[in-house]
């Protein structure tokens, strides 16, 4: 299994290698991260256009950008923005911010499935079964920022009118400029309440497509030969179902989540602009595209997409303590 | 998949019960009249109440977006500033109007159009790229997998929607509903390539296709009358449900300002993302593009669940 991730892991490499490639030729063509000073009025003079070529490495041979940057990364310098702060630094502080959004939308999630999963699975075609798979239907169709926007109106501005104070926050990831002076509690009540919200929206658009192949991956297992003899064995209904049963039927599901959980650390790009949470995604879109900054881009690339080829990775390995007839070879 | 058609051959084996027509042949009277695979499946698929509610409701959708203006017939181009952002239900404006005085319904029925488009033209690139690279893929193996199916791992370490956002915000000429078409296309056939590779690397190892080699059949006729045919489930459901991904990715990419958003570009997605700013000032721009919305991916989705349970009826622990 070692070997196993160890080769995973090299083969990755390259991929991130190739990937930051493609996106670096993408952005090198088309970036112009001079463009916000052309429509200056007066306009600079032509010696500090040409001084910020010189400066960000623009003038260079393609190729050499590329290593430039490339052999920054190596030495674990991300390069700086094209407003000369640090891109590591940065990025980091991003990464927190989304990982707190999304660690308990997964978790919520996860269980949610798994509870309504079974449910509907176990009750077929039962008032239950037809309840939760409409609601999954809906909550499949739904644009998420619709939906979050549909939270925020309604649920979070009628809640905070009920209370008379500010229960929910629906803008940010904290009150503004808390950070710089609270701490302890009062600072991460603060955050919870601003998490609320985000996460409910993130939690049950997540859960519902979660839930569909929970419950399909447990039809599967309910009808095959091993819970019958488990069944014939004289266990009980319930024990047949969560001991036999459930742990079979999780394989697929932890696939799925582990796939879901990589794409999401890129960015619930859609939860993060509507809550205005600055997270990962809102880092790419205002820092990287709208300012045309190929470092922020290519340091944004690089961290979620290690965070693909490592849930993937772990999706492989949990598969096989799972079902232990899968070996890794 | 059993079949029930071998009624025919195995009844001119049989003897005939005494009594029956001499020479008659196949004796029907307790047998199961012969279906063919593709009968059943569309037979199951009609019996289906899922899929066939969610035909149902597509089929009323697109009788709204595209018979609809020939009744209503108001333009959503047309700018009315006598009628600016009227509630619904105001004169002539059934479901009320915009800021600038344009008509929700027409820019509904609009918008339905729109989609359609935009969903026809993502299926024009991405299908026939999905299946000839998925094809090429599963069926010659070795090198032309491994390099098809690198290029597949590398483009999807990225977030698709991240790609989607990168290319276009380096194409500000294709944000109308044909272009971002075009980009969905470029980059939605991707988990297709997938799907038809792992199918034909199953299908391609089966008795039939080792007997067409036998008989000579080119490798050009075993993947297109042979392979495809056979891995056709797969491709319908992805069709059915790529196309609600579409839907649903054209909306975003609008919202986040990479979509359908150019002056006089319109688009289902691009009512839904103005209407969220209206949510609370003007609910009527809120609800209703966004149900529409939500009706057609229902509708869609519904539809592929049902083709799914037809192609496929084990999972459903009741007999088809």
């Amino acid at each position: 299994m070692l070997f196993f991730a160890i080769r995973r892991l090299l083969g990755a490499v390259l991929v991130l290698v190739g990937s930051s490639f493609l996106v670096f030729a993408l952005c090198a063509a088309s970036f112009d991260p001079l463009s916000k000073y052309y429509t200056l009025q007066p306009r600079p003079p032509e010696s500090f256009f040409a001084n910020m070529r010189e400066e960000l490495g623009l003038n260079d041979n393609f190729f050499l950008r590329y290593w430039n940057w490339l052999s920054g990364v190596l030495t674990g310098d991300f390069g700086e923005t094209i407003n000369g702060t640090p891109v590591a630094d940065q990025l980091f502080a991003r990464l927190g911010v989304t990982s707190r959004l999304i660690a308990a939308a997964v978790i919520i999630a996860v269980i949610l499935a798994i509870i309504v999963g079974v449910i509907g699975a176990v009750r077929q075609y039962k008032p239950s079964d037809y309840t939760f798979t409409f609601l999954a239907y809906l909550l499949i169709a739904l644009p998420t920022f619709w939906f979050a926007a549909l939270l925020k109106e309604f649920i979070a501005v009628g809640l905070n009118d009920a209370f008379g104070r500010q229960v929910f926050f629906t803008l940010g990831e904290e009150t503004a400029a808390l950070g710089l002076y609270a701490d302890g509690w009062e600072l991460w009540s603060d955050r919870l309440a601003h998490l609320i919200l985000p996460t409910i929206s993130l939690a049950l658009l997540s859960f519902a497509a979660w839930s569909r192949f929970q419950r399909a991956a447990m039809l599967d297992v309910l009808g095959s030969d091993y819970m019958r003899l488990a069944r014939a064995k004289g266990l009980t209904y319930r024990r047949t179902v969560v001991k036999h049963g459930l742990r079979n039927a999780l394989i697929p599901l932890t696939t799925v989540v582990a796939l879901g959980i990589g794409t999401l650390f890129g960015g619930a790009i859609i939860t993060e602009q509507v809550f205005v949470w600055n997270g990962m995604g809102r880092y790419l879109l205002e820092d990287g595209i709208g300012d045309n900054d190929i470092n922020v881009v290519l340091g944004w690339l690089l961290v979620s997409a290690v965070f693909v080829v490592v849930f993937n990775l772990i999706a492989d390995l949990l598969y096989a303590v799972l079902d232990p007839r899968i070996r890794l070879s | 998949m059993s079949s029930t058609q071998a009624a025919s051959t195995a009844g001119s084996v049989v003897p005939a019960e005494p009594g029956a027509p001499v020479g008659g042949g196949v004796d029907r009277e307790f047998g199961v009249r012969a279906r063919s695979q593709r009968q059943q499946i569309i037979r199951r698929f009609l019996h289906n109440k899922v899929g066939m509610s969610g035909l149902v409701l597509l089929a009323i959708m697109l009788l709204f977006g595209f018979v609809g203006p020939l009744i209503t017939g108001t333009d959503y181009a047309l700018q009315n500033r006598e009628a600016q952002s009227v509630p619904p239900g105001s004169d002539g404006y059934l479901l009320g109007s915009d800021a600038i005085g344009r008509d929700l319904l027409a820019g509904l029925m609009q918008g339905v159009q729109r989609t359609l488009l935009i969903v026809a033209v993502f299926m024009v690139i991405a299908l026939p790229l999905g299946l000839v690279i998925g094809a090429l893929a599963g069926y010659f193996g070795r090198w032309v997998d491994a390099t098809l199916m690198r290029l597949v791992d590398l483009v999807l370490t990225v977030p698709l929607l991240v790609v989607l956002i990168v290319v276009a915000s380096n194409f500000p000429e294709l944000r109308t509903p044909q272009g971002v078409g075009l980009i969905l296309g470029l980059f939605g056939w991707l988990d297709l390539a997938r799907i038809v590779r792992g199918q034909f690397l199953t299908l391609r190892e089966k008795e039939y296709v080792e007997a067409a080699h036998a008989l000579g059949a080119s490798d050009q006729r075993i993947i297109f009358r042979h392979l495809i045919p056979n891995a056709l489930g797969s491709i319908i459901v992805w069709v059915t449900l790529a196309a609600a991904t579409a839907i649903i990715l054209e909306a975003s990419l609008t919202y986040l300002g990479f979509g359908v958003n150019q002056a006089n570009a319109t688009s289902l997605g691009r009512l839904v993302s103005d209407g969220v700013q209206a949510a609370s000032t003007r609910p009527w721009l809120f609800y209703f593009p966004g149900g529409a919305l939500l009706l057609i991916v229902l509708a869609i989705n519904l539809i592929g669940d049902g083709i799914r349970d037809a192609f496929d009826p084990s999972q459903s622990r009741v007999r088809a």
